[in-house]
């Protein structure tokens, strides 16, 4: 499959502090990726470098086959972008702004608006400044899809919104899914977990892994181990167990690289017999969080 | 096209109520303009339309300009170029199809109708439209890149008003603290200094040139701080090559020398006065000492006109010590009936105490500028308005009936005009020894080193032609009887055109003074 994004060692430093860290991403067309991370992971300012807002301090980044610096003017014809944090013309009214936007698009699709207004219950008489947070995020959302574009990319499109909001944009969202590349970042995992079909993970930033979900909910596990006394935990444990606790008897750790034939050889190693093992499938959010603690850990 | 028409119609929406007022005071301006013989006295008494006036009349002008600028600044702000959150940016807008949408909306709100304004102001006052159709576009390229231009580049690189209001203030305080720091190291008087033509041409190409340049770099790329570092070495760069090419060498070349008997007059050196008087001003806080120099004048042929423009004095004393400074700027017209006149001349206060006693022998140069006066004819002024073609629409000054209050369009003209007030009649006998005296007396207006026009609104350039009385000897002075002159109609003038035919340096016979035996007691202001 061609690469919709594809990023090498792309790094961005403001004067000491490097936001983004020799990053390496390649987000397939037509897939639905997650860029997650915590506050301040670098996540915003991967799009701003991948949309050419701001410019690179070294790599390169290619957006559907184009440098990412070269994307200007026509290029935006073919990428909607939401983000929580853009100044929408605020003395517009919503049925003015689509009719603006429309001019711009050769590939506006007038039926899909009006879908579109009639799905996110957008008032069309009302000044955009007049509009809450959410309604706000609808429109933007809306005016990204009318065109059909190609690669859709939104940077924290949920933040703050409440759930009703959430699930409205959302199934706007997966309708176009099938006809579009979704990059959108997030540190909101609930929601990712239910759409996302590839997931990066990005840490002080620095990509900590990029892989699509099936594969990332099959290798991390949480494990359970009975053990027959309480003795205190080996020094020495395999660099994949993360969050390894004990009380009594009883050992916990989520296991990063889970294969049950080598995991059940390794607590033998480790552990010797045990009682009893379980092995359970982790969330989303349970993955992260094993991931950003390991991080502070370390 | 499509997409500079697109935006160019979601400007007009979104600034429609700033279209409405600016064209209202474009209105409000042009009923000021047609007025331009108003003057405060005319609307005496006070009246409701006296004070409208004063409200409007006056301030318009500024008013006007300053709400075009503020306008050009909303419109480019709009679409903002600075920061990273702007809504457009990743909308696919052309950069360049965005700058032209600017730039017509300031053409068509801004540039057109002042155009049309400019031209009925032309046809209000019957002046000629198609001849002064090229002065007209002139005027507007001159506003376009010195006001417009450098406001689409200031709005270019801010974000909002209040960090324009910012840029602006900060500029103020450095001009502020420049003039107070230059007023505190540097003399008042100026000296004669002068750039290559080259340099001058060169500097307002890279200045214009570097101008749009920033402006399009900024659409193109939207990278504030490297355009802010590039205009910031260009400035740098133009002054540093001007101050490096401007010097009172290059000024002085353009003077050719002559010997006093191929001078076009006879100048020199009045017998100086002993001073008795305490010319110690070593306690005075002016960084400079005047020199005034008295001289008799003769030989100016009739029909020219010789203007100083420059004075030098060098110094020696008995001791072989010298002392010179170097050229200053000073303006003093010899006409062919002057007979004396006080040269002036300005040291430094700290060399002036140094030296002030102490005998010396003074050199005197001068740099001249001959004109030659041409298409003389004579306007006798009317009870009315009057008209002339080298002079324009005229009428005598309601303020100051010695003066002459003129209109001609696009530019003041290059004039000479002569008054014989022997032969006027008009004298106020009422008033005597007030006013000038009733000598022959001139008034005149050279252009000859005309450079870009400046940014102005009105076609109509507005000018009062002021007489003054050439310089007779201190004996004729006394025994003509001083009566004050006015202006009537029948009066008779004569105009004509002055050209510029050489610029010459003389010098004077050499002469012995003491500095202090020159020197003038400074002025001295006090406040109460």
């Amino acid at each position: 499959m061609p690469s919709a994004i594809r990023t090498d060692k792309l790094t961005k430093r403001y004067r000491r502090v490097t936001a983004l860290d020799r990053v390496d991403l390649d987000v397939t067309e037509g897939s639905v990726y997650a860029l997650v991370g915590q506050n301040g992971a670098g996540k915003t300012t991967a799009i701003k470098l991948l949309l050419n807002l701001i410019s690179g301090s070294a790599g390169h980044a290619e957006i559907l086959g184009v440098p990412s610096t070269h994307l200007r003017g026509k290029s935006y014809t073919e990428i909607g972008y939401v983000s929580e944090n853009q100044e929408i013309p605020e003395w517009m009214k919503v049925e003015y702004l689509l009719d603006y936007l429309r001019e711009f698009y050769p590939t506006w699709d007038p039926a899909l608006e009006r879908s579109l207004i009639k799905q996110f219950e957008l008032p069309l008489d009302r000044k955009i400044k007049a509009l809450s947070r959410g309604m706000k995020m609808k429109l933007a959302l809306a005016s990204a899809l009318a065109f059909h574009p190609r690669l859709i990319i939104l940077d924290e499109p949920f933040g703050g919104l409440d759930p009703l909001v959430r699930e409205q944009l959302i199934e706007g969202l997966l309708e176009r899914a099938t006809e579009s590349t979704i990059f959108i970042s997030s540190h909101d995992l609930a929601e990712i977990e239910s759409f996302a079909s590839h997931v990066g993970y990005l840490e002080s930033g620095k990509l900590l892994f990029s892989e699509d979900m099936n594969s990332l909910s099959v290798r991390f596990r949480e494990v359970e181990i009975i053990r027959h006394s309480d003795s205190p935990l080996p020094t020495a444990l395999p660099d994949t167990w993360l969050q390894t606790k004990s009380s009594g008897a009883v050992v916990r750790f989520v296991d990063s690289r889970f294969d049950e034939q080598r995991a059940t050889a390794e607590i033998a190693r480790v552990f010797g017999p045990v009682r009893d093992t379980q092995f359970r499938p982790l969330t989303l959010r349970s993955i992260f969080l094993a991931m950003a603690r390991k991080s502070e850990e370390a | 096209m499509d997409q500079i028409l697109h935006i160019f119609k979601k400007d007009i929406r979104r600034h429609w109520p700033e279209i409405l007022l600016s064209l209202a005071l474009l209105a409000l301006y042009t009923n000021r303009a047609l007025h331009p013989w108003t003057n405060l006295l005319d609307s005496y008494p006070l009246s409701r339309s006296f004070y409208f006036f004063l409200v409007t009349g006056e301030y318009i002008a500024p008013v006007l300009v300053i709400f075009w600028l503020f306008l050009v600044i909303r419109v480019v702000q709009g679409e903002s170029l600075v920061g990273d959150r702007q809504w457009w940016t990743t909308k696919p807008y052309v950069w360049w199809q965005l700058l032209l949408a600017k730039l017509l909306f300031v053409v068509v709100f801004i540039c057109v109708p002042l155009f049309h304004v400019q031209l009925f102001l032309l046809h209000y006052f019957k002046f000629p439209i198609l001849r002064n159709l090229l002065p007209l576009f002139w005027m507007q390229l001159s506003l376009f890149l010195i006001l417009i231009c450098f406001c689409v580049l200031l709005a270019s690189l801010t974000k909002n008003l209040v960090q324009v209001l910012l840029v602006v203030g900060v500029a103020a305080l450095v001009a502020i603290a420049a003039a107070l720091w230059n007023r505190e190291t540097y003399s008042h008087s100026s000296p004669m200094e002068a750039t290559p033509p080259f340099v001058d041409h060169l500097g307002d190409l890279l200045i214009y040139g570097g101008l749009a340049s920033a402006v399009t770099w900024q659409f193109a790329r939207r990278r504030r701080w490297i355009t802010v570092l590039a205009s910031i070495v260009l400035i740098g760069f133009v002054a540093a090559i001007s101050t490096a090419f401007t010097s009172s060498k290059v000024a002085e070349r353009r003077y050719t020398f002559v010997d006093r008997s191929a001078a076009p007059l006879n100048i020199s050196v009045r017998p100086i006065e002993i001073s008795n008087a305490n010319k110690d001003y070593s306690s005075d806080p002016s960084p400079e000492v005047q020199l005034t120099i008295p001289v008799t004048v003769s030989g100016v042929p009739a029909g020219s006109v010789i203007q100083l423009n420059a004075v030098n004095i060098h110094a020696e004393s008995p001791e072989k010590s010298t002392w010179s400074r170097d050229w200053l700027y000073e303006s003093q017209d010899f006409w062919p009936e002057d007979q004396e006149k006080t040269l002036a001349y300005s040291v430094d206060r700290k060399e002036y105490q140094k030296i002030r006693d102490t005998p010396l022998q003074l050199r005197v140069d001068l740099a001249i500028s001959e004109y030659q006066l041409v298409d003389a004819h004579t306007l006798p002024i009317a009870s009315q308005r009057f008209s002339d073609h080298a002079l324009g629409e005229c009428r005598i000054s309601s303020l100051d009936n010695s003066r002459l209050h003129c209109l001609y369009p696009t530019g003041i003209p290059d004039h000479v005009i002569r008054f014989d007030p022997q032969k006027s009649g008009c004298f106020d006998d009422a008033s005597e020894e007030r006013g000038q005296a009733d000598t022959i007396s001139y008034a005149w207006k050279s252009g000859d080193e005309r450079g870009f026009p400046d940014p102005e609104l009105s076609p109509i350039s507005d000018f009062d032609p002021w007489f003054q009385p050439v310089s007779l000897t201190s004996s004729q002075n006394e025994t003509t009887k001083r009566r004050s002159v006015r202006l009537c109609p029948g009066t008779l003038l004569t105009l004509s055109r002055p050209v510029l035919r050489r610029k010459l340096h003389i010098r004077l016979d050499p002469f012995n003074a003491r500095l202090e035996d020159l020197a003038v007691a400074p002025l001295r202001f006090s406040f109460r």
